[in-house]
Order: structure tokens, then C-alpha cells, then sequence
């Protein structure tokens, strides 16, 4: 009857042999009853063993159980060792999913450990308890099947409870905590946008403080695109500069200092106030390149800078420019005819710097005079091309409103980018309303009916 | 469409001085290998540096910057610059720039070092 094991332990106070399912569940139920398992507890050992047990039962083949006092690894209270033996099973029963995990020791043997109850120790515990079969003992009576049922059912649903209480506790607690990381990014997000805004806003201060706006003359509209190579950095070493002279003509500075980025914008800076104080002292346009070097060479050996000078009568359309090294503007007429002026000299920091000599033309009402740097030509790598197309995009916009022009003209020519650059372009065109010839005509107003005028905007 | 490629610099000397030959597009990414040439390169007053541009295909103003350094470098040592083999971009390049003047402008090489002042 009993068991070959004795798993090393010096006591095996309960061995039975099984034939039938109800008899084991008989014995499981009324031991843990004496045992004073908890009714959860005793649920899913029952449970367990069960389905362990079940197949051997149903295929006639007979188990064992005994029951084992152990004394805890970590010399807390002891454990009581539930063995399932099970001799002729064909193969080692599945244990995946029991409701109280099991161990398997060797093929024919399922354990289950459970701390030993205080109450059952108190009454002299599982080694007290005489051997097969177990006798109920003591003045208690033992609970009926039925009420050790209800019992377990009690557990389950307290434990139901206490599980859906504590369910709904941390949905609680993770909805508040969600909602509180939600009102700390959307706190952030409205910090970033501060902070955004007012770089933005400083940016563009900055960028107005070196970028004059176009100069309000009568005869004159004006506009300028301008995108620096590197859309992180506000500034580059393209840089513009224009202003009304005592005399009432318009001068026109554009830059193209060595380098990108704002580190650059120091050269061009320098380059366009030197030009601006020689210019209002009334310096030759001529001589203001060649004396800008001059002037900047020994304090900066390093700096090179290509710069274009253009000077406009509002009054009569003249235009005299001047030049170092800077790619040359360009004139459209009213009909979509195109020239450039082409004149020669080198820029501040070159060998022999100095415009070679200062060109003259004239803007009839409706002209366009476009001024760039590099950057709008050379995106494809070819300036060849690129001023032929600079040349047939210009002559293509020549009426539409000032204001767009620059811009769609660096649109149209950057379609194809393989040089990124910084890109200045400008665009100044003759209106038909020019302040009063000096030599004073009286029918001004008359000119905007005249139908040659009729194309101008 | 030829595709951006490293520039190359070869070093050769003259006896009438010395002849980088350049090979691929003359832009920011070309500074350092030129440079790097150009501390190398050891002119008698008299001299010549010969810049052989015939396989660049494209300057723009770091190449121009790079073609001024080579000016300086040969002015520093009493000789001068002359560049051979424009192709018409970066002969468009230092129309606009200016530079034209400035350099000895010949068809090659051997017509740079033969004409020697």
C-alpha cells in the first residue's frame, strides 16, 4: 500500500490509493478540511489534483496521494507536500494551467506546496494526525461537501470583488495619471511655442535690423527675396543694402562674402556699412569698391567678399554700375528683351580690387532691373545655364507685381538644387509715375492713358 | 549628368616651376585637398605656378577663394600664377569674378611654362 517514495522526508503521515475520482476528491476535501486550508486554497489544490488525476482515473489505471510536512527552505513555518503519484500513466501528465501551480519530480510524480496552516499547526498539526484512513477528530464537526462548497464559492466571489475593486482602483489611478501627462505635454508644447515665437521674433528683428526694408520713392518699386543657404542660421554671407542719397538717387548694395552662415555675415556686414559711409561722403561710385578694400584689409586679411554697386535715378531711370567680382544685373525691358551689365572689377580682399570702370544705362517706365548673387544662378552647377535661364524666367515675370517677383524667380530657378547656396535676388523696377521731370512737363497724369503705357502694371 | 566627384591635385615640378594638375569641381569641398597642395609648393623668385584646369568642371566661390590663395602663394614666393585649360564655365566663372586679369590665362601648360616672363 504504501508508496516506494519517501522523497527523503522522515515522516509520511497520509498515504491512500485512488480507483475513482470521487474517492480522491472525498479524501482531498476532508484532509484540507482537517488541515485548515483556506477555502481558495483548497479550491485549486482540489482542482488541480483533479485534472492531474482524472485521466489515470478514467483509464483505470490507480494513484496515490500522500501528504508530507517539510520544513521550509528559509526556516519559516512548514510546508505541507502534497504528492500525486501516478505508476502506470504512459507518459508523464501535462501540468500547463493548473489553477495551483505544480512540480514534477520524476515522471510518475506531481508535487504541490502549501504553507501549513497556523490553526492545524496549533492542534498538533499534520504529524499528530493518524494514518490512513483519515478520521475526523476533536469536538468540531467537519463542514459537509456542501458547505465546504459554499465556502469556496464565498472565497471566490470575495476575492472577485477585492480584484474588481482593485481593478477599478488603478484604472482610477492610471486615467488620472494619464490625464496629468497629458496636461504636462500639452504644458510643454505651449512652452516650446513661447519659446519659438520668441526666437522667431528676435530672429526677425535681427534679420530686419540688417535687412533694410525697400526704399519708399516715387518712380521706383522695389522688393528682395532673400534665403540664406542654411535655413537653420538667419543670416549668411549674402547680405543687401539700399538707401535714398542726398541727391535723390537710390544706391544699391549687394554682397557675397567668403563662407556660410552668420559667421560670414560679419564680412558682409562690414563690406555694406564701409560702402553705405563712402557712398553718403560722396565718393565716386567708381573708386567706393577699390577704397572699401582699402579701408577693410587690414583689419581682416582674411575677409573676401564680391560686391555690386548700382545707383538709380528715380527721375529719369538712369543707372550706372559699378563692380567686384559679383555676377552681373540685369536689365529687362518692357517687350522681354534682356541685357546684362557687365561691369568688370574685382571685390574687397582680391588681387587688384576696384571696379575696372562704372556702366550706364537707362530704365524706360515698366523696366526691370534684377540684382542676385550666385546662389540664384549656380543651384544647377552651370552659371553658363544658369543666367540663360535667370534671363528667360526674369523676361517671363517681367509684369507681374514687384512683390513676387524675387521670390518666384529663386522658385523657378531653385527646381533642381545641387549647390545650395545662400540666395539674394532684387528687383527694382521704373514705374510711370516718377517724381516731376526737373525739366517740368505738365501733362504726367495724361501718360497712364497713353496706349504704350497700357502693358505696365 | 556628371555626377559631384572629390577633386584630385597632382604635384609635378618644372624646372621653370611647378604644375598642379586639378581634376573634378573647385568648391568648398575641394578647400582642404588645394590647400593642402598648395603649403607644398616651393617656387624661385622668377617662377611659375601652373594651375591646370582642364578637367575642372565647375568653380564657384570657394574654387575662386582657392585660385586667390594660389595667387597669394605664388606672390609670397616671387613668381606667379597662370591657369591653362578653362573650360567655358569656370572660364565664365572668372570673366564675372574678375580674375581673368589678374592670372596668366593659356590653353596648356606647356604654353604656361614656355612663356615664362
Amino acid at each position: 500500500m504504501m508508496p516506494r517514495y519517501d522523497g527523503g522526508h522522515s515522516v509520511i503521515p497520509h498515504g491512500t490509493t485512488h480507483r475513482t475520482l470521487s474517492c480522491l476528491r472525498d479524501t482531498l476535501m476532508q484532509l484540507t478540511e482537517e488541515l485548515r486550508l483556506p477555502a481558495d486554497l483548497r479550491a485549486r489544490l482540489l482542482h488541480s489534483v483533479s485534472a492531474v488525476a482524472a485521466a489515470e482515473l478514467d483509464a483505470g489505471r490507480q494513484v496515490s496521494l500522500q501528504v508530507a510536512a517539510e520544513p521550509a527552505a528559509d526556516g519559516g513555518p512548514p510546508q505541507l507536500v502534497f504528492h500525486l503519484h501516478t505508476p502506470f500513466a504512459p507518459r508523464a501528465p501535462a501540468l500547463a494551467g493548473l489553477p495551483l501551480p505544480a512540480e514534477r519530480l520524476g515522471g510518475e510524480l506531481t508535487i504541490w506546496r502549501v504553507p501549513s496552516q497556523p490553526a492545524a499547526a496549533a492542534s498538533g498539526g499534520l504529524c499528530a494526525q493518524s494514518a490512513i484512513p483519515v478520521q475526523a477528530e476533536g469536538s468540531a464537526r467537519p463542514a459537509s461537501v456542501v458547505e465546504q462548497l459554499e465556502q469556496e464559492l464565498r472565497a471566490a466571489r470575495e476575492r472577485a470583488d477585492r480584484l474588481a475593486a482593485e481593478h477599478e482602483r488603478l484604472s482610477r489611478e492610471l486615467s488620472e495619471t494619464n490625464s496629468g501627462v497629458l496636461a504636462l505635454y500639452v504644458q510643454l508644447e505651449e512652452r516650446d511655442e513661447q519659446l519659438r515665437s520668441a526666437h522667431g521674433r528676435v530672429l526677425r528683428e535681427l534679420e530686419d535690423a540688417l535687412r533694410p526694408p525697400p526704399v519708399q520713392v516715387a518712380g521706383l518699386e522695389m522688393a528682395v527675396h532673400y534665403a540664406p543657404a542654411d535655413p537653420h542660421a538667419p543670416t549668411g554671407g549674402d547680405l543687401y543694402d539700399w538707401f535714398e542719397l542726398p541727391d535723390g538717387t537710390i544706391h544699391i548694395t549687394v554682397v557675397d562674402a567668403l563662407g556660410h552662415g552668420v559667421t560670414s555675415t560679419r564680412g558682409a556686414l562690414d563690406v555694406t556699412h564701409a560702402v553705405r559711409t563712402l557712398a553718403l561722403e560722396g565718393h565716386p561710385l567708381g573708386s567706393i569698391v577699390a577704397r572699401t578694400d582699402e579701408i577693410l584689409l587690414p583689419l581682416d586679411q582674411e575677409l573676401m567678399s564680391t560686391v555690386l554697386l548700382a545707383r538709380i535715378d528715380p527721375a529719369d531711370g538712369r543707372v550706372a554700375v559699378a563692380n567686384g567680382s559679383h555676377p552681373p544685373p540685369l536689365i529687362v525691358r518692357t517687350d522681354g528683351g534682356t541685357a546684362l551689365i557687365e561691369a568688370r572689377g574685382r571685390g574687397i580682399g582680391y588681387p587688384l580690387a576696384g571696379s575696372e570702370d562704372v556702366l550706364h544705362e537707362r530704365l524706360l517706365p515698366g523696366d526691370l532691373l534684377v540684382l542676385y548673387t550666385d546662389g540664384l544662378t549656380e543651384s544647377r552647377r552651370d552659371p553658363i545655364e544658369g543666367e540663360a535661364r535667370l534671363k528667360a524666367c526674369a523676361a517671363e515675370l517681367r509684369h507681374h507685381p514687384i512683390e513676387e517677383i524675387p521670390g518666384a524667380l529663386a522658385a523657378r530657378l531653385h527646381t533642381r538644387i545641387l549647390h545650395a547656396d545662400d540666395t539674394v535676388a532684387l528687383a527694382v523696377r521704373r514705374t510711370d509715375s516718377g517724381p516731376a521731370p526737373r525739366r517740368g512737363h505738365p501733362d504726367q497724369a495724361d501718360r497712364r492713358t497713353h496706349p504704350d503705357q497700357g502693358e505696365s502694371p | 549628368m556628371i555626377q559631384p566627384r572629390p577633386l584630385t591635385v597632382d604635384h609635378t615640378s618644372d624646372r621653370r616651376g611647378t604644375l598642379l594638375t586639378l581634376c573634378g569641381e573647385l568648391d568648398y569641398e575641394a578647400t582642404g585637398c588645394v590647400q593642402e597642395a598648395l603649403r607644398h609648393v616651393r617656387l624661385s623668385a622668377g617662377e611659375r605656378l601652373v594651375l591646370d584646369l582642364s578637367a575642372v568642371t565647375f568653380c564657384d566661390s570657394n574654387g575662386v577663394t582657392l585660385l586667390v590663395g594660389a595667387h597669394r602663394t605664388a606672390r609670397a614666393q616671387d613668381a606667379d600664377l597662370a591657369v591653362t585649360g578653362l573650360l567655358p564655365p569656370v572660364a565664365k566663372v572668372l570673366r564675372i569674378t574678375g580674375l581673368d586679369t589678374v592670372l596668366a590665362v593659356y590653353g596648356t601648360p606647356e604654353e604656361a611654362f614656355a612663356d615664362v616672363p
